[in-house]
């Protein structure tokens, strides 16, 4: 189990991750998520050991790795890592690179922990061949296979499969979990791609300049998110305005829900409330109506862009077979089990 | 060994600065004031010397820019007949120094001379600084053309095909595409072309050119004024320490504009263009190395009895001798900075590996000086030591050895390896490295598992070059060898200095023949890499 | 790769120590090319016993090592080509004082250092070589006549990084003062057929073949052209003649090779039998005989070929002078554009 503490890492002054904490509880995996710069990748180096932080703690299984004036080299942490770049052993053949890691064992003992992987992760018999022999999407099994070897106390994978294409990435990603749960390996990754991180993951952690936003579920991260930036960030979201009333409700042109409050709302505060595409179902039946300014296809389903009454914008997702025109007005319903409201922001935040 | 990582970096520090001291004790002479004699110098002789070196440089830029480059590119894009012999052939000149080439020519075009004999007209006297510029540019431009044919052959076919799609005809394509992109490589060549011909003294100074070189000597020994002689060769180091930042910025520079994926093919050419190409590009390989080196050829027949000789034999040994020791020296040690500063880029660590280059950019007997000087101190200060605490007195240990010579021409030519692996170590990605260590890989067996196995050939191409060099090294070995051993060089040198031609042929065959060895080699070694599979590097960029 | 850079130097010491066997032996640092020296030192370890080493290199450069290496110097004997370059070494401190009836008696004075730091070996003198069917040698007379008009582009002459023009320039600001020697460099600098290249040779052969109907040459350079194996050099110096400048008057320039012990000698007595050595009956005759050279011992005959070229009256001016004003000469050169 990976406990991290407090993480804070500076780079020439300038602050990369401010107090940064998680748990990942054994046999779990876990995905970093959050848009260039924030942080996910440095944080994954750091539990590796090649970086070391300026203050906090990391430990694995109760033991500290870093922090408490103690760092443990990267090399005696028992952290296996798959690389973005894949970076196999150029010069030596698919069972050495599997192998490289088991140079203690013995010899019989290197070759069946070999053939267990090959097997694993379905490359059974490939043993002589080469890394350049290979395609993109065995080499990566491969070093899925190289760093599982020496049964590491904890996985990390950094973006390991933005390497491939869309349609390999899904099924390997599907793979990579089933063969990470049968082994019962504690994982870690990062990703970029939130379809990925919610397939895979059993908890998710989005980063925003440096911060740990939200570490949750992937359902909570997606219905629950506690910051604007999550909401934002994770999957399509948009934000109609409300109004908080006496007995604490939220009155909106849309109708009048109970919910979540932001800290310190009072009656009578605006809040900026969150509509997800599948909050809003359309219903020919019904007396609200929204204008289609935009719709985009996408295969089973239709995601509209609704233009309320008011002028606000949000999205819509219905079934696609019966596709609406740009400018026609169309009914609507709001279904919204969880109501999440925001501070409504002024106009230069971002 | 040290415990802690910052204490070894200190020490690698200190081993880069011990490396340096020859260069730093020339450049640190400014400190000493200007001499007296800088006024006459600068008003009546310097002008010239820079006027003249600055011609040779301009000259020498020049022609091996064009001969290598178009060479190259040749080479590494159309296929015509005899073009796997031409691809090593055009390396052919390494193997000479660049005084013998002038020396040969010279003999050549004398008029009792072989070519004056054959033709009726009068041959012009090649003496001259256009004479001195083409001598070393016909010695030089393999530098030029090794290292852009190396950037052709890994561009992508990728970024030429776009160029055609846009419309680009050949031409265009060249010079819009192709040579941009080599463009650091070539930069770099051209460098070490400039840095080799401002310190040429051997040619210039037969040829009675004026350079700062020839001006660095005559100062010392005409005005006797070691001071001054510092103090000029102060002016060269700075040139050459520009030169050796250019290079370095365009080295840089490579990383990022090196493509990884599919290279193009070569284009195959008609009979006639072919043939024409061929006969042109053989041209350079004949002036520089052919012609001479059956000249010498002939020159050495009738001696040819002379190669048993035990002193022809105990010359062959202790040139190679001190050549293999100061390749095993210099290859060692550039491995060992280079490799230390990749395991951690603290500021020490990358102080050592840029210090330890600049033996290249001191001309040979100025190093050469420099390094009697300090290894002299060394032995004095040992000897008083010793003597001090009542121990014997080893006498010269370090001045007065083979040493000297393997530890000059170990800091003059350690910039080989450290360039050569350097780039060899950018090819690799970090996460190698980080892949071995999260698999529990400590940094030395890191060094034999996964480094050493992927640095074999930038390893063998730094050993061999320096290996080359060390064999035509001139003032080093004239300055610094001990007592009873020659050098082809120097033997060579000396033959020839007194217009004993005929008698320098022997020894200068010799050393022409012994560096050919090593050429070859080096480009059976370019040709693996070549065949070798394209890197793992993805679009991707590191982290 | 630390465990290999240690072991150098010892493998170093030990080829060192082991060199230094246990017979008597004599380090010489020689200007000379090993060529030229090498038979007299041979022949000297067989006759005496004594083991010479030898190495050989620019004078200035084995000055500097001398300095460098200090008192653990293992140089014995310093020879040089010039005797600018005695003059030097003295002037640094790294020749010693010696005393040698021998070498006082049989070297002319004016060819040694009164105090006995070096000696003169060999003599050779700096003529005019002409080609007989353009020049008059009447019209030859004296140095300083050769800035005259009438040569106008019609002499050859190496360049002033040469040791033996220095010399040469330097005798003139011994006898004629520097303003006159400067005027006399332009002159000579606008009379010269073509910018100095190549060596006193190569002036021979440029004179042979018409580039110019005078050059300035080392006598024994010309010696060795004409008495070698080579018949080509054979036949173009046969068609100069030498000319000897200044009989009239001072005589004409002189040079030396010659030797000193050095300061920190090991074996200062093995050393000084060596600079004796060379200036005994048989090695001044292998100077006459195979290089071509005057000996310095005027009991010595010349060889045949030498005294074709005539008897001559040598400056005696000290050579001392010559290392002194060696710096002015250059200085001078530099100004008077002699490239």
């Amino acid at each position: 189990m990976l406990t991290i503490d407090d993480l804070n890492v500076r780079f020439g002054g300038q602050p990369v991750l401010e107090d940064v904490s998680l748990t990942l509880d054994e046999g779990l995996i876990g995905c970093l998520i959050g848009p260039s710069g924030c942080g996910k990748t440095t944080l994954l180096r750091l539990v590796a050991g090649f970086l070391s932080p300026d203050r906090g703690r990391i430990a694995l299984h109760g033991d500290t790795v870093a922090g408490d004036r103690l760092l443990v080299p990267a090399e005696q942490r028992r952290v296996g890592m798959v690389f973005q770049d894949i970076a196999l052993f150029p010069h030596l053949d698919v069972a050495a690179n599997i192998g490289f890691g088991l140079d203690r064992w013995s010899a019989p003992q290197r070759r069946a922990r070999i053939d267990d992987l090959l097997r694993l992760v379905g490359l059974p018999g490939m043993g002589a061949r080469y890394p350049h022999q290979l395609s993109g999407g065995q080499q990566q099994r491969v070093a899925l296979a190289r760093a599982l070897a020496p049964k590491p106390r904890l996985l990390l994978l950094d973006e390991p499969f933005s390497a491939l294409d869309a349609e390999l990435r899904e099924q390997i990603s599907r793979d990579v979990r089933a063969i990470l749960q049968e082994e019962g390996i504690t994982a870690l990754f990062v990703t970029h791609d939130q379809n990925e991180a919610f397939a895979i993951a059993d908890r998710v952690g989005v980063m925003h300049a440096g911060r740990l936003a939200q570490w949750d579920t992937p359902y909570r991260i997606y219905h629950r998110p506690r910051t604007r930036f999550v909401a934002d960030f994770i999957g399509r979201s948009s934000f109609i305005p409300g109004t908080v009333t006496a007995e604490g409700r939220v009155e909106t042109c849309l109708g009048v829900f109970a919910g979540g409050l932001p800290d310190g709302a009072a009656p009578g505060d605006r809040v900026d409330v969150m509509i997800r595409p599948d909050d809003i179902l359309h219903n020919d039946d019904s007396p609200r109506t929204a204008r289609v300014v935009d719709r985009a296809f996408r295969g089973a389903h239709m995601l509209y862009t609704l233009e309320l009454d008011g002028g606000v914008r949000v999205p819509c997702m219905a079934p696609s077979h019966h596709a609406h025109p740009i400018g026609g007005r169309i009914g609507i319903e709001l279904e919204m089990d969880h109501l999440v409201t925001f501070t409504p922001v002024g106009p230069g935040t971002p | 060994m040290f415990s802690s990582p910052a204490l070894r970096s200190l020490f690698l520090l200190l081993l880069a600065l011990a490396l340096a001291t020859p260069v730093l004790v020339v450049a640190g002479s400014w400190l000493a004031g200007a001499s007296p004699n800088w006024g006459h110098l600068s008003s009546t002789v310097l002008p010239s010397y820079l006027r003249h070196s600055l011609f040779l440089a301009l000259f020498t830029g020049t022609g091996t820019l064009l001969i290598g480059v178009a060479a190259a590119w040749a080479v590494a894009r159309f296929r015509f007949p005899g073009r796997r012999v031409l691809e090593w052939a055009l390396l052919l000149p390494l193997a000479c120094p660049a005084y013998l080439i002038a020396y040969t020519w010279t003999g050549m075009l004398a008029s009792e001379g072989a070519l004056q004999q054959a033709l009726p007209l009068p041959l012009p006297d090649i003496r001259s600084p256009a004479g001195a510029g083409l001598m070393l540019t016909l010695v030089l431009y393999p530098y030029v053309y090794l290292m852009t044919r190396a950037a052709f052959v890994s561009q992508s076919a990728v970024a030429l095909e776009v160029a055609r799609t846009l419309g680009a005809g050949p031409w265009r394509r060249f010079l819009r595409v192709a040579l941009p992109l080599a463009r650091p490589a070539i930069i770099a060549g051209l460098a070490l072309v400039l840095m080799e011909t401002l310190a040429d003294y051997g040619t210039v100074a037969y040829f009675g050119v004026p350079t700062l070189s020839t001006g660095i000597y005559r100062t010392w020994f005409g005005l006797g004024d070691a001071l001054a002689a510092a103090q000029l060769a102060g002016v060269l180091l700075l040139a050459m320490v520009v030169l050796l930042t250019l290079e370095r910025r365009a080295r840089r520079e490579r990383r990022i504009s090196v493509a990884s994926s599919r290279a193009a093919a070569p284009k195959p050419l008609g009979r006639g263009p072919g043939t024409l190409l061929a006969a042109a590009l053989w041209l350079p390989v004949v002036l520089g190395f052919i012609l001479p080196a059956l000249q010498l050829l002939v020159w050495s027949l009738p001696r040819w009895r002379d190669l048993a000789e035990p002193a022809f034999l105990r010359l062959l040994g202790t040139s190679l001798l001190i050549a293999l020791c100061t390749a095993l020296a210099a290859t060692g040690l550039g491995l060992l900075l280079i490799w230390a500063r990749r395991l951690r880029r603290d500021r020490p660590r990358r102080l050592a590996a840029g210090l330890a280059g600049f033996g290249y950019a001191v001309p040979g007997t100025v190093l050469a000086v420099g390094v009697v000087l300090v290894l002299a101190s060394l032995d004095r200060g040992l000897n008083d030591l010793l003597a001090s605490v009542g121990l014997p007195q080893p006498g010269l240990l370090f001045s007065g050895t083979l040493f000297a010579v393997v530890f000059a021409c170990t800091v003059r030519f350690l910039t080989i390896p450290i360039q050569g692996l350097d780039a060899g170590l950018q090819n690799l990605s970090p996460n190698l490295d980080n892949a071995a260590r999260s698999l529990g890989t400590a940094s030395l067996p890191m060094l034999r598992r996964v480094h050493l196995p992927l640095l074999r050939v930038p390893l063998a191409t730094s050993a061999l070059l320096v290996f080359v060099d060390t064999l035509k090294e001139l003032p080093a070995a004239l300055v610094l060898r001990p007592f009873n051993t020659n050098t082809l060089a120097v033997r060579a040198f000396e033959l020839a200095s007194d217009e004993r031609l005929a008698d320098a042929a022997l020894p200068a065959l010799t050393i022409l023949l012994a560096g050919v060895a090593p050429v070859i080699l080096l480009t059976r070694s370019i040709r693996s890499v070549d065949q070798e599979p394209p890197d793992q590097e993805s679009p991707h960029a590191d982290h | 790769m630390r465990r290999l850079s240690v072991l150098f130097p010892l493998l170093a010491a030990l080829v060192v120590t082991g060199c230094s066997s246990q017979s008597e032996e004599v380090n010489v640092y020689s200007a000379r090319k090993e060529a030229l020296i090498k038979p007299l030192l041979d022949r000297f370890t067989s006759q005496t016993g004594i083991t010479v080493n030898l190495i050989t290199g620019s004078a200035d450069a084995l000055v500097e090592r001398m300095k460098a290496e200090g008192e653990h110097s293992p140089a014995d004997v310093l020879i040089t080509t010039d005797a600018g370059r005695l003059y030097r070494a003295q002037e640094e401190n790294q020749l010693a004082a010696t005393n040698s009836d021998t070498l006082t008696e049989q070297v002319p004075a004016a060819l040694r250092d009164p105090a006995g730091h070096w000696y003169g070996l060999s003599v050779r003198a700096r003529v005019v070589v002409y080609a007989p069917d353009r020049v008059d040698p009447s019209e030859l007379s004296t140095y300083e006549a050769l800035a005259d008009e009438q040569w106008n582009d019609r002499i050859c002459i190496r360049s002033s990084d040469n040791i033996y023009n220095q010399s040469l320039t330097a005798s003139l600001i011994a006898h004629n003062g520097e303003a006159d020697t400067e005027q006399w460099a332009e002159g000579l600098v606008s009379n010269m057929a073509r910018d100095p290249v190549g060596g006193d040779r190569d002036q021979i052969k440029a004179l042979a073949a018409g580039e110019c109907d005078l050059a300035v040459v080392n006598t024994y350079y010309l010696g060795m052209m004409q008495g070698g194996d080579d018949a080509d050099s054979r036949d173009i110096a046969n068609q100069v003649a030498v000319f000897w400048p200044n009989q009239d008057g001072r005589g004409a320039h002189i040079n030396i090779s010659g030797a000193g012990v050095a300061a920190n000698a090991p074996n200062p007595d093995n050393a000084l039998r060596l600079i004796e050595f060379l200036v005994n009956d048989e090695s001044q005759q292998w100077y006459a005989e195979t290089n071509y050279e005057y000996p310095v011992r005027a009991d010595v005959p010349v060889s045949d070929l030498l005294q074709q070229w005539g008897e001559f009256k040598q400056d005696d001016l000290p050579l001392v002078k010559l290392g002194e004003l060696n710096a002015d000469a250059v200085r001078l050169m530099d100004r008077a554009g002699w490239k």
